[in-house]
């Protein structure tokens, strides 16, 4: 197309045609489209929703007013009276009891033990004894007569198979 | 209509704050409500995000400074209200938001608050297509016929970029239907 003698001088954004048409076909697939989106609301929903609105928001300060009055104060109150009452009672405990081993029962020890209050394995057990104690007890377990042995495995052991054999 | 800027100083008072309130709710529950009804579909979950977005309004008026516009602030709130429902909804039924999305939809038919055609219902599928950003475009742009100047303001994107969104959404769906036609 030849250039038009006289310009006007007005001039357009850049890419406008190549642009233009992309918008065109735009605007018709637009067209095509349905106008609603087809949801609806239950008759009445937008003049109740307000009340229902602010009654939620009023719902949680309240809920908060009261956990903080309970778990803040009412903890810390609870807190310091046992607090108080451990610090007199170790106080007045520590008073009278310092005991020696010697002054303690064999078998409060023993319980103590037995009721897992203290973890000792065998490994444990074994450093506590020289090897002069541990061959005591390998020589003790030779006293054992083999009258006294038949007469406990009578006693105590039920599967007559054993004694067959 | 009330000032916006008298309306947030009311907010932020802790006299006038109630009846602000009541005021902004009267204001903005139709158009938050669409918003949010676009995203959950469902009129249930759609009123549920929609007093949690209030809420939320209510609770965190004292950080608003004034930024941006109110209702603006309150859109975002409203689209991640409404993002985090779905999220949760997905997370309970171990399955992805698409697959949520896609159970939404094909529920719609026998919803009694959906009183949409055949294409209507197939305009949802198309948009349920959509990457999620574009979704939000193309619904607050065709059906809520925000301006460009609003949607940059709510999604902080900017309006060059909006455009080119909306027009790749618009051809998607019209493609989408076209191979779809079912009516």
């Amino acid at each position: 197309m030849k250039d038009k003698k006289h310009k006007e001088g007005f001039d357009i954004p850049n890419d406008y045609f190549e642009e233009f048409e992309n918008r065109l076909f735009n605007k018709i697939n637009i067209e095509l489209l349905p106008k609603g989106s087809g949801f609806k609301v239950p008759e009445g929903y937008f003049n109740e929703v307000d009340e229902r609105i602010i009654h939620q928001v009023k719902k949680p300060i309240n809920k908060i007013k009261v956990i903080s009055i309970v778990s803040r104060k009412t903890i810390l109150y609870a807190a310091t009276i046992a607090a108080v009452a451990v610090l007199i009672f170790s106080i007045v405990n520590n008073k009278n009891e310092v005991l020696t081993l010697d002054e303690i029962d064999f078998s409060s020890i023993k319980t103590y033990i037995e009721e897992g209050n203290i973890e000792i394995d065998n490994s444990d057990l074994s450093l506590l004894f020289t090897e002069e104690d541990l061959s005591a007890i390998a020589l003790e377990e030779n006293y054992i007569s083999e009258e006294i042995l038949n007469e406990y495995l009578l006693e105590n052991i039920n599967d007559s198979s054993i004694l067959i054999e | 209509m009330i000032e916006e800027k008298q309306l947030v100083s009311a907010l932020q008072s802790s006299d006038e704050n109630e009846k602000a309130f009541r005021i902004l709710v009267n204001q903005y529950k139709e158009r938050l409500y669409w918003h949010i009804r676009k995203i959950v579909l469902r009129h249930e979950d759609a009123d549920d995000v929609l007093q949690n977005t209030f809420i939320k309004v209510f609770k965190n008026i004292h950080k608003f400074k004034g930024d941006s516009k109110l209702f603006t602030w309150m859109y975002r709130i409203a689209t991640n209200e409404s993002l985090t429902f779905l999220n949760k909804n997905s997370k309970q039924k171990n399955i992805t938001i698409e697959e949520v999305k896609d159970l939404l939809i094909s529920n719609l038919e026998s919803d009694i608050y959906f009183e949409g055609d055949a294409i209507q219902i197939q305009l949802q599928k198309a948009i349920a297509t959509l990457p999620h950003k574009q979704q939000l475009v193309f619904n607050m742009k065709y059906f809520e016929n925000h301006t460009y100047e609003n949607l940059s303001e709510i999604l902080d994107t900017s309006v060059g970029g909006l455009k080119s969104s909306y027009h790749i959404a618009v051809k998607k769906i019209t493609d989408f239907i076209k191979t779809n036609e079912t009516f």
